[in-house]
């Protein structure tokens, strides 16, 4: 059973039963607040959808901006933190308006889809009063497995978001700018995810917001690693390698030694073995300066961290991934990709989304690792 | 000095009562719209010099309701008593009524005679007939001559009209033995509401089906309220057997009298016709020929009606509620007396009568609808319905 919540003054005069029998039906119950100071007590608690109605009060319908009404504030205010309890549960609006720029307002904020109330002087016919009922189910139908995905997306990027402020790794001053990057890098991802994408821009343009937002996601693995890293891995000021990769846990990863020009790669992933294995070089060789200058895969450093600090276990998890990723390659192509890969995959499109769970799986994992 | 009472600002604004407006009358005038409002004034609200001009819904849809309800009690009390002048005023009230010192009457008449009342208003005597008829504050002394007169001329012969016939009288003062075999029903001073005359026209016109109904132009308390012009409407916006039947209004007075009335166009719709309070004219019309009223001309005859949004559906309570409460449930499929908590009197009202009339919303949906609703039921997740179990058919 869906928790519905419905933000009417006229909720009890009608509204929420006509919602129960029409739109609702056996998905849910709606449970109603009908002043805005009802509403802010109530959305402290999670819902999977919320009808907004945007007049509460007497005093909204001598307002001339939108903006000033009861059911705007409310709404900016679920919508001001993306920490808030209901920043991704679907918003109906139910308007009396009809006035198309007072509802982009709304949905400037962040509304799904809106009902208009019928006002007798705008009943133009029984087919629109018909589609009007009609989109607000269609509406609710997509909300409802819509609202479901952001759900669990938005839980997961708040554990970790959660688990990241209580983290002392992040909390040093040199390692606080990393926390702002993953932060914003989740609610960037989040928007990519979940941006309307117009019929236009699905067909013509074959945007894959889903392949796009997973490139986002899994780039926090870059500022994660280097939030486990030691800060002196880089020179404080210039932030050039030094040569020496140590994680947080005292673990080697890369040890330089100039005396015997020596680079020791410990763990290295072996892509070919499919196991990791010691690598050792020296400055001569042909990728030595990369271990010199630091400028290794991201894969590279994730499976060391996944490996240096638990052994290992979820190197599948991150390989599937990684795989993932490689084909994702609108950034980093590959040569190979770039002859015979199509940049633009159906199948790859309808993959992104687990494929962004499994990261968030992967990156709760890593933040929660025993330090 | 006048104390107008109405927390419905923007209504006012609406009736061209505008603060400059309000502020150019200020020496007479003293507009209240608010508890805290009132309390200023204090108990120079209640002196013999003021009149009060009471919004009977005052704060109703706000914290302050109760409080607002115990001063309505008040006045309620202290004008029975003759201690106050008051006029109490409504969107939802349709007519007028007047007994010395207490009025009862219609927002919009209110806002429309109140400057006229105002230029009026002195401080030796108050008379609220300004208020309640406007320029003509003693029109209800000339309707009433002009009925006992129209009554006094009436014929003695009774009108013959074939078929079956209906004949509406007032309770008192009508016109005796009017259509010989013609069923006569009466209507009071109390019968005069909107939710009133639903009722009667459900209790007489559903199961016998007539030819011609007739009715009186003037019932109620106040004549100059024509409401018989209101009855026609109701008896077209009706869902019965006689919906589409001929109406016909006999009164004492013209047209002329008639042509700034709410209803005034029920006239201009086909079968609806005013004739004279005399049984020769009654006879007359009801041995004419009319080409019958179809149920496809019904809402383009009613579209010439083109009734304004009642006054009382400006704010909270808007209309866009009701309607669209209304609409939505009509499209599902659901019965509005099914819904919990929603006032379906409300739809009793003329304006909800004629709209659903109007737009044909009378009609069941069509199949398509129905099963694309039954459709959508089935497709939500959740629970669903396997089979029905007939309670019937099982062995008792």
């Amino acid at each position: 059973m869906k928790k519905i919540l419905l933000i009417d003054d006229m909720a009890h005069e009608g509204w929420k039963s006509v919602l129960e029998k029409t739109v609702v039906k056996t998905t849910g119950e709606i449970l109603t607040a009908i002043t805005q100071d009802e509403a802010e007590i109530k959305l402290k608690e999670e819902f999977d959808l919320i009808f907004l109605d945007v007049r509460l009060i007497e005093l909204d319908h001598f307002k001339l901006s939108v903006q000033d009404m009861s059911g705007f504030k409310i709404l900016k205010k679920i919508k001001k933190k993306f920490t808030n309890p209901n920043f991704s549960t679907p918003v109906i609006l139910i308007t009396a308006t009809n006035k198309i720029w007072n509802i982009e307002a709304f949905r400037q904020y962040g509304i799904d889809g809106y009902y208009i109330k019928e006002h007798p002087d705008h009943s133009f016919s029984k087919d629109i009063s018909r589609e009007n009922l009609e989109n607000i189910q269609n509406k609710y139908q997509f909300l409802l497995s819509e609202g479901k995905k952001r759900k669990s997306i938005w839980n997961s990027s708040i554990e970790f978001i959660n688990t990241l402020n209580n983290l002392n790794y992040f909390n040093d001053s040199s390692n606080k700018n990393i926390k702002t990057r993953i932060s914003d890098k989740l609610k960037l991802g989040y928007a990519y995810l979940f941006k309307d994408v117009t019929e236009l821009e699905r067909t013509t343009l074959n945007v894959d917001n889903e392949s796009m937002a997973f490139i986002i996601y899994f780039s926090i693995l870059e500022e994660l690693v280097k939030g486990f890293s030691k800060n002196t891995n880089w020179d404080r000021t210039t932030h050039i390698f030094t040569g020496n990769w140590k994680f947080r846990n005292n673990r080697e990863f890369i040890l330089y030694e100039p005396d015997m020009d020596k680079i020791t790669v410990h763990p290295y992933w072996d892509h070919k073995k499919n196991r990791m294995t010691l690598k050792e070089l020296n400055s001569t060789d042909k990728k030595a300066d990369n271990y010199l200058e630091g400028k290794l895969n991201l894969s590279e450093q994730v499976y060391a961290l996944l490996f240096l600090y638990d052994g290992n276990q979820k190197k599948d998890l991150f390989k599937r991934i990684n795989n993932h990723r490689n084909r994702v390659d609108y950034i980093h192509s590959s040569v190979a990709n770039i002859y015979r890969e199509s940049l633009i995959d159906s199948d790859r499109k309808n993959r992104s989304f687990n494929k962004i769970e499994e990261c968030l799986t992967l990156l709760n994992f890593i933040i929660n690792l025993p330090k | 000095m006048i104390y107008l009472i109405d927390d419905k600002k923007n209504r006012q604004k609406d009736f061209g009562w505008s603060e400059d407006k309000l502020a150019e009358y200020s020496s007479f005038l003293t507009p209240l719209y608010n508890l805290g409002d009132i309390a200023r004034v204090g108990e120079a609200l209640y002196s013999d010099e003021s009149v009060i001009l009471y919004h009977e819904s005052f704060l109703d849809f706000t914290p302050d309701r109760s409080k607002a309800v115990d001063q309505r009690n008040k006045l309620v009390e202290r004008a029975s008593n003759n201690e106050i002048t008051v006029a109490f005023f409504s969107g939802s009230q349709s007519s007028k009524s007047l007994s010395e010192n207490a009025a009862y009457l219609p927002v919009s008449v209110l806002y429309q005679n109140l400057e006229l009342f105002i230029n009026h208003y002195n401080r030796e005597s108050v008379d609220l007939k300004y208020l309640l008829f406007g320029q003509s504050p003693e029109i209800e002394e000339e309707l009433e001559e002009k009925r006992a007169k129209a009554n006094r001329d009436i014929e003695d012969k009774a009108a013959e009209i074939p078929g079956k016939n209906l004949f509406i009288r007032p309770k008192r003062r009508f016109i005796p033995d009017a259509i010989k075999g013609a069923k006569e029903e009466s209507i009071t001073s109390n019968d005069i509401s909107d939710e009133k005359l639903s009722e009667k026209i459900n209790e007489w016109l559903t199961e016998t089906e007539f030819d011609n109904i007739f009715i009186p132009l003037c019932f109620g308390q106040t004549l100059s309220d024509f409401n018989g012009l209101r009855l026609a409407c109701h008896i077209r916006c009706t869902s019965t057997s006689n919906q589409l039947k001929n109406i016909f209004i006999y009164g004492f007075v013209g047209i002329e009298y008639l042509l700034e009335n709410e209803y005034f166009n029920i006239l201009k719709t086909r079968n609806v016709q005013l004739i004279e309070h005399k049984k020769e004219a009654i006879q007359a019309a009801g041995n004419n020929c009319h080409v019958s009223l179809s149920s496809q001309d019904l809402s383009v005859e009613l579209r010439k009606l083109n009734l304004p949004t009642p006054k009382n559906y400006y704010d909270s309570h808007s209309i866009a509620n009701e309607w669209g409460i209304y609409q939505m449930a009509r499209n599902g499929n659901i019965n509005v007396n099914d819904l919990n908590n929603f006032d379906t009197s409300k739809f009793e009202s003329i304006y909800f009568k004629w709209l659903i009339a109007k737009n044909e919303l009378n009609i069941q949906l069509p199949n398509d609808q129905i099963l694309k609703q039954k459709r959508y039921s089935e497709n939500l997740p959740g629970l669903t319905l396997i089979t029905k179990i007939d309670l019937d058919k099982i062995p008792k």
